[in-house]
């Protein structure tokens, strides 16, 4: 943290390779648009960087990053909304819509989904998310029926263990 | 089927299958388990979950810290609340140590909820956004559920805010917009609450704003 806190690039990377995907996860999710995702990852790393003297590096930096980003988030929802809808001042800002709810639950399955090695998250992908059969995904991905059930269930494992709190807490 | 074979027919949304239903009516372990299970599926389905920021994003998160860090290593601490005479002079000695004058500079009228307060604003425009140093007097010291917010906002009435304080002094702060896209600035007095937007108590305007 105070190699990232002096600006070093390695460790302005290091860090932006870790939490940069739940960060534009989240992003994505609340505001529904790549572009201004993409600025609200880039204003949280700053913004991270400008508070990290006062950030204790025995702490992990996830929740202290994702509550940076939460609020980027909003600020960036509020002022695209006061541009759409012509307002000079808000009085009324305090609902957030629905987009903003479980962003915490999403930021950590982000997070496992990153952690898991490159192999088995590709048939997580396939399967999960594009709905591939088992079979189907062997043969997208050009190995072995075994193989694709094989690393399927070891990577649910690995998630499932992470993250078996979901649902008993609220974001 | 196993304990976990079930955990991921449940997240694939197969918790109506004769044989999940059978284990879970004998297994107590998956049914404390099955939401947690449902809600990965639910996540795992959902294409937010897969997108990737640009390649270049890495990059521009590197360039703007850069774009600070420059001026930071030269004047290593942001945000002091310092006395006004003090103030003064971290603002000279820091355009004496960048070498050049202000791109320009704002003098803040008082607002309705600050009549006797004044403020003047110098900003520098870089690649990335605005350096600027606000010099504030007059101001009573915000109270522990209060403190001062600068604000940037554009014609058609978009906001930034550009950093908070509690006090009358001299600040240092960074926005990552154009000076000639937010010709507004200006300071309220905000509770210290969840809302992020300006309330309309106005301490310090741009003039004709």
């Amino acid at each position: 943290m105070d190699r990232f806190r002096r600006g070093d690039h390695e460790a302005v990377r290091e860090l932006y390779g870790l939490y940069s995907r739940p960060v534009f996860a989240i992003a994505l999710r609340s505001l529904g648009d790549r572009t201004l995702a993409e600025e609200v990852v880039q204003q949280t790393f700053v913004n991270a960087w400008r508070a990290a003297a006062r950030f204790d590096p025995e702490l992990d930096p996830a929740p202290w990053l994702y509550a940076i980003a939460r609020r980027v988030a909003v600020d960036v929802y509020r002022r695209e909304r006061r541009h759409r809808e012509g307002r000079r001042e808000e009085t009324d800002m305090a609902v957030l819509p629905p987009s903003f709810e479980g962003l915490w639950e999403l930021w950590e399955v982000r997070a496992a989904v990153d952690d898991l090695p490159e192999d088995e998250r590709r048939v997580i992908e396939a399967t999960f998310y594009r709905q591939l059969t088992h079979t189907e995904a062997a043969a997208e991905l050009g190995i072995p029926l075994g193989t694709v059930k094989s690393r399927s269930h070891r990577a649910f494992q690995r998630l499932a263990g992470f993250l078996d709190h979901l649902g008993t807490e609220t974001a | 089927m196993s304990c976990a074979e079930v955990l991921e027919a449940i997240a694939r949304g197969r918790l109506e299958d004769q044989t999940v239903v059978n284990h879970l009516s004998v297994c107590a372990e998956c049914r404390a388990r099955s939401e947690s299970a449902q809600i990965l599926g639910r996540h795992l389905a959902d294409p937010v979950m897969w997108e990737e920021p640009s390649s270049d994003l890495a990059d521009r998160v590197v360039a703007a810290i850069d774009a600070e860090t420059g001026q930071e290593e030269r004047r290593p601490s942001r945000w002091r609340i310092l006395g006004a005479a003090a103030a003064l002079c971290v603002v000279v000695v820091g355009g004496m140590v960048w070498g050049n004058q202000p791109d320009w500079t704002v003098e803040l009228a008082p607002g309705p909820a600050a009549p006797e307060a004044g403020g003047v604003i110098r900003g520098w425009n870089h690649a990335h956004g605005t350096r600027m140093v606000l010099e504030v007097w007059g101001l009573d010291p915000a109270d522990e559920n209060s403190y001062y917010e600068l604000w940037l906002t554009a014609p058609d009435g978009r906001h930034v805010s550009a950093g908070t304080f509690r006090d009358s002094g001299s600040f240092e702060v960074v926005a990552g917009v154009r000076r000639a896209d937010y010709p507004r600035i200006w300071v309220t007095l905000e509770p210290a609450d969840e809302d992020p937007g300006p309330t309309s108590q106005t301490v310090l305007d741009t003039p004709n704003a």
